[in-house]
C-alpha cells in the first residue's frame, strides 16, 4: 500500500473512531407515534379532562423499570405556566426548556430527519421540556435562560400533546393526521401514521433534583460563581397519575381508563406521590470563575437554602471548581417522609477582586393594567366578571419574584402588588418595591414580566375563582434586555406585547459599595415555596441571600487542631482544638459550624467514619465525609467503638457566618496511628 | 384470582351500562348540529410549548361557539369531579372536593350551550349530579359510574366530531 494509502486507511480509521466517540451522536430516541400509545397516552381530550385518561405516563409503559433519568444542557423558555390542569395540579408548574448535551439526545423522541416529537419545527425543537409544580420548588433554584442546567427526573410522555394545529378547511384531505387531536384508537385502526403526525414529547416531569449554574449569576458581592442545587422526595400529583397509569389498564371498548384508575389517581396517596430518593446519590461539578492568576488559590462558599433531612453532603475541591456529592444513603429503605436538601455555592478564588461586580438597585414603581381581561373581549364565552385576577412574576437577571396577586385573600396577601388580584381596567397600582442584585462585569440585565389572568379554579397563586371559563387568559410577556449594567440604568417603562395590556414603570439605579447585600428571592406567590414555606412537609425554605451587609467576607475561618488533645486507642478516638473567624472589612467573625473528617488510611486511600459510625468503602483522601463537631470556636470531636489498628487521619474545617468553608492546610490536618 | 374476576365483572358491567345508556342518550349526536364555521387553524410558526398551546387555542376557539367551549369544559371537568367522587365511594373511600362539585355544580346549571349535543350532555349531566352518591352509598356509586361513563362516552364522540375543542385540555 502507498504511503497515500495508508494515510486514507487512517484518516478513515480516525474519522470512525471519532464518529463512535461522539457521546450520544447515535442515540435514537423512542417513537412519539406509535409508542405513546403502546405505553398508555389515550390521545383524548376529554379523558383529560374526566380523570379517565392520564396526562402523563413512564416512557416505556408498564416496562419502564426505573423511570428517573439524569440529563445536561443549557436552559431556554424559563417561565410559569399561563394555564394548567385544576385536575393533576395545586399550583401551577414552573416550565422550561432544556437543549440537552449530545450524549443525551436519546432522551428526546422522534428525529430530526422526520421533524416529529420533541425535534417538531418550532421553538421546542431538540429540547426536553420540563415541569415542576411552583408550589414545591423554591424560588432560589428557578432557573434563567442560558442557565446550565443538570436534572433528575421522571421520563415520560407529555400525552396531552400530540400534533401541532387545527386544520378544519373541508379542501383538505380531511382532519385525520393535521391536527393535535386524534381520537383514542385513531392510529391503530389506521394502520400507518401519518408521515406529518408529530406524536408525543418526551418530558422530565416531575423534577427530582437539580443543578443550575448561573450564567449570570446576581448574588455573588465578588467576583464568584453561583451555582444553586435542591432535591426533593415531593413528587406532587403527576408521580400519582404516571404511577396509576402504570399500574391499572384501560378499558379498551371505553377507549379510558376505568374507576380504578380514577380512584387511584383522586385519592393519591402521599406514598404515590413520593420520588424514590432513598439511597440515591446526585453528583454534580460547581465551575469556578476564569483563575485569575497562576498562584490564586481557591475559595468556596456555601449557604443552605433549605432546612431538610435525610441528605448526606461531600463536598471535594478541586482546581478548577467544586465535586459536589449528595446522597440519601443513609435513609432506611422504607423511610417514606418527605425530605430534601438545598445548598448555594459560590466559588471564587483568594485573589484581589479586580472586577467587582456592579450593585443595581431595581424599584417597581408602579403598574397600569390596562386591560384587567375580565371580561375579555377577545372571549366573550367566559363569564369574566369585573375585577381581573392578574398574576405577574419577574425574572431579573435569575431573581425571581411574584409581583402579585392572590385574589381575594382578606388581607393575607404579602405580595408586592396584592391589588393585582382584583384588578380593574385602567387601574393604576402603586408598588415602590425594590430589589438590590449584583451584575458581574461583561454581563447583561434582562427583566421578564409574565404570568396570567386566572379563569380556572383552584390553583395556587390563584385562589378562589367562581368563574365559568374554559381557560385562563394570557396578559403577555414582556421583556426588557439591556447589554450592560450601565446600559440598564435609569427610569423605564415596560408595555406588554400584548395589546399593551399592563404597563410596568420601573427604575434602575446603581449602588455605591455592597450595602445590604442582594435581596433575598422568597416569593414564589405559593406559600408552601416561598420563604417559611414546608414544600409539602419536605423542609423549610430559608429566606436569605448570603452575604453579610456592608463589605464581601471571603475569608474562610481557621481551625487549629490542638495535638495535645488528642486521644487514640482501639476503643476511642478523640480531638481538640480552636476555630476562628475575622470577618469582611476587620470586623469579627463569627464561626458558625465546625466539622471533622476522620479516615482510617489503607494503602493511601481513605476510609472516612461515616454519621451510623461505621467507616466507609475506599475512595480518594480528598473525598472527606465530615462530621459536626461539638461546639466552634473551642471545639471538640470524640467517637466511642472498636478501631482497628492502623494508621488515621483527621482534618477539621469551620463554617463562618457567611458560607465560607475552610479548606485543608497544615492547621486543621493531623496524622495519627491506632495501636 | 377472584379478586381479579370480581375486577372484570365490575368492568365488564360497567361498560355494557355505560354502552347501554350512552346509545340511549347519545345516538342524537350523530344528528346535530353544532360548528358550522370551518376555518383554517394555525397562526405562523409558533414558539415553545406554551406559546404553541396559545396559539393552537386561539385557533381553535375561532371555530367555536364562544358558549360552546366554556360549556364543553365546564362538563368535561365536572363530569370528572363527580365521577372521582363516585370512584372513591365505590372503593369504599370518603369523597373528597364536596365543595369544589357543588361549585361545579352552579356553573354547570348557568351553560347556555348553542350546540345541540352539548345541551344534551348538559341535561345529562344535571340528572346524574342530582343522584351524586353519599358516602358509604357503593350501589349509588357504581349507578353513577355507570353514568359518568356513559357521559365521558358521549364527550369523546363530540370531540371526534368537533376535534378542535381539544385545545381545552392544558396538562
Amino acid at each position: 500500500m502507498t504511503f497515500q494509502g495508508r494515510l486514507a486507511g487512517w484518516i478513515v480509521a480516525l474519522a470512525a473512531a471519532a464518529v463512535i466517540a461522539l457521546p450520544g451522536a447515535a442515540l435514537a430516541g423512542p417513537d412519539p407515534v406509535n409508542q405513546p400509545l403502546k405505553d398508555g397516552c389515550q390521545r383524548s381530550p376529554a379523558g383529560l379532562l374526566t380523570y379517565t385518561s392520564p396526562s402523563w405516563v413512564f416512557v416505556g409503559g408498564k416496562q419502564s423499570g426505573d423511570p428517573l433519568r439524569v440529563m445536561e444542557g443549557g436552559a431556554t423558555l424559563v417561565h410559569t405556566a399561563g394555564e394548567d390542569l385544576p385536575q393533576g395540579h395545586f399550583s401551577y408548574d414552573l416550565d422550561w426548556d432544556v437543549t440537552p448535551d449530545p450524549q443525551y439526545e436519546g432522551l428526546l423522541a422522534g428525529t430530526r430527519a422526520s421533524g416529529n416529537g420533541n425535534f417538531a419545527h418550532d421553538a421546542d425543537q431538540g429540547k426536553l421540556h420540563v415541569e415542576w409544580e411552583s408550589g414545591v420548588v423554591p424560588t432560589f433554584v428557578w432557573p434563567n435562560e442560558g442557565d446550565r442546567i443538570k436534572m433528575w427526573g421522571q421520563w415520560i410522555w407529555d400525552c396531552g400533546h400530540w400534533g401541532e394545529g387545527v386544520s378544519t378547511d373541508p379542501s383538505q384531505a380531511g382532519l385525520q393526521h393535521t391536527g393535535d387531536y386524534f381520537l383514542p384508537g385513531e392510529i391503530e385502526k389506521g394502520g400507518v401514521p401519518a408521515a406529518d403526525l408529530r406524536g408525543e414529547q418526551t418530558e422530565l416531569h416531575p423534577i427530582q433534583a437539580v443543578v443550575v449554574n448561573r450564567a449570570n449569576p446576581y448574588r455573588p458581592v465578588t467576583a464568584e460563581s453561583q451555582t444553586d442545587f435542591f432535591v426533593s422526595s415531593v413528587g406532587t400529583q403527576a408521580l400519582a397519575v404516571e404511577r396509576c397509569a402504570k399500574q391499572f389498564d384501560p378499558i379498551p371498548v371505553l377507549a379510558s381508563y376505568g374507576p380504578d384508575y380514577t380512584n387511584c389517581v383522586t385519592g393519591s396517596q402521599s406514598a404515590l406521590e413520593r420520588q424514590d430518593i432513598n439511597g440515591r446519590s446526585y453528583d454534580f461539578f460547581v465551575p469556578a470563575p476564569p483563575k485569575p492568576s497562576a498562584n490564586a488559590h481557591l475559595r468556596y462558599r456555601e449557604v443552605q437554602m433549605v432546612a431538610g433531612t435525610g441528605a448526606a453532603e461531600q463536598v471535594t475541591p478541586v482546581s478548577n471548581g467544586l465535586m459536589v456529592h449528595v446522597d440519601f444513603k443513609g435513609l432506611a429503605s422504607g423511610d417514606a417522609a418527605p425530605r430534601s436538601f438545598g445548598a448555594t455555592y459560590f466559588v471564587g478564588w483568594e485573589a484581589l477582586d479586580f472586577h467587582p461586580p456592579t450593585h443595581l438597585q431595581f424599584t417597581l414603581k408602579s403598574i397600569k393594567v390596562n386591560r384587567s381581561l375580565d371580561p375579555n373581549p377577545d372571549r366573550p364565552q367566559q363569564t369574566g366578571p369585573p375585577p381581573g385576577e392578574y398574576n405577574l412574576y419577574m425574572n431579573l437577571n435569575g431573581y425571581w419574584n411574584f409581583i402579585g396577586g392572590r385574589g381575594f385573600t382578606n388581607g393575607t396577601d404579602s405580595s408586592w402588588a396584592p391589588a393585582l388580584g382584583a384588578v380593574s381596567d385602567g387601574q393604576e397600582i402603586p408598588v415602590n418595591r425594590s430589589v438590590d442584585f449584583f451584575v458581574q462585569r461583561g454581563q447583561p440585565v434582562r427583566l421578564d414580566i409574565s404570568g396570567r389572568e386566572c379563569d380556572l379554579p383552584r390553583m395556587d397563586p390563584c385562589l378562589v375563582n367562581a368563574e365559568v371559563s374554559d381557560g385562563n387568559d394570557q396578559p403577555g410577556e414582556a421583556i426588557a434586555t439591556f447589554p450592560s449594567a450601565d446600559a440598564a440604568v435609569g427610569d423605564h417603562t415596560l408595555a406588554s406585547p400584548v395589546k399593551n395590556n399592563y404597563v410596568l414603570s420601573y427604575r434602575i439605579s446603581k449602588v455605591a459599595g455592597i450595602g445590604h447585600g442582594p435581596t433575598a428571592a422568597c416569593a414564589s406567590g405559593v406559600g408552601s415555596s416561598s420563604g417559611g414555606g414546608s414544600l409539602s412537609g419536605a423542609g423549610t425554605v430559608i429566606c436569605t441571600a448570603g452575604v453579610s451587609s456592608g463589605c464581601a467576607d471571603t475569608r474562610a475561618a481557621r481551625s487549629r487542631i490542638d495535638r495535645s488533645k488528642l486521644r487514640a486507642s482501639r476503643s476511642r478516638i478523640a480531638l481538640g482544638g480552636t476555630a476562628s473567624d475575622v470577618g469582611c472589612a476587620g470586623r469579627a467573625g463569627t464561626v458558625k459550624r465546625t466539622s471533622v473528617a476522620l479516615a482510617r488510611v489503607v494503602k493511601g486511600r481513605c476510609r472516612f467514619l461515616q454519621s451510623g459510625g461505621s467507616f466507609g468503602p475506599k475512595v480518594s483522601c480528598s473525598r472527606r465525609t465530615f462530621l459536626r463537631a461539638r461546639g466552634t470556636k473551642s471545639w471538640s470531636f470524640a467517637r466511642r467503638r472498636g478501631f482497628a489498628a492502623g494508621r488515621y487521619r483527621a482534618w477539621v474545617r469551620s463554617l463562618d457566618g457567611a458560607g465560607n468553608v475552610e479548606l485543608a492546610g497544615p492547621d486543621n490536618t493531623i496524622s495519627f496511628t491506632v495501636r | 384470582m377472584f379478586r381479579v374476576i370480581r375486577r372484570h365483572r365490575a368492568a365488564a358491567a360497567l361498560v355494557t351500562a355505560a354502552l347501554a345508556l350512552s346509545l340511549a342518550s347519545a345516538v342524537a349526536l350523530g344528528g346535530c348540529g353544532g360548528s358550522e364555521r370551518k376555518t383554517k387553524g394555525g397562526e405562523g410558526t409558533p414558539k415553545g410549548e406554551s406559546e404553541r398551546e396559545a396559539a393552537q387555542k386561539r385557533a381553535a376557539l375561532d371555530q367555536i361557539p364562544p358558549q360552546d367551549s366554556t360549556a364543553y369544559y365546564q362538563l368535561a371537568t365536572t363530569t370528572g369531579l363527580l365521577s372521582a367522587r363516585a370512584a372513591a365511594v365505590s372503593y369504599g373511600r370518603a369523597p373528597r372536593g364536596a365543595a369544589e362539585l357543588q361549585a361545579a355544580t352552579r356553573r354547570v346549571g348557568t351553560l347556555r350551550p348553542r350546540d345541540g349535543d352539548l345541551q344534551r350532555i348538559r341535561d345529562q349531566l344535571i340528572q346524574t349530579l342530582r343522584r351524586a352518591p353519599a358516602a358509604g352509598d357503593t350501589r349509588g356509586a357504581r349507578t353513577t359510574l355507570a353514568a359518568t361513563s356513559s357521559l365521558i362516552l358521549n364527550l369523546q364522540a363530540f370531540t371526534r366530531k368537533h376535534p378542535q375543542y381539544g385545545v381545552l385540555a392544558p396538562d
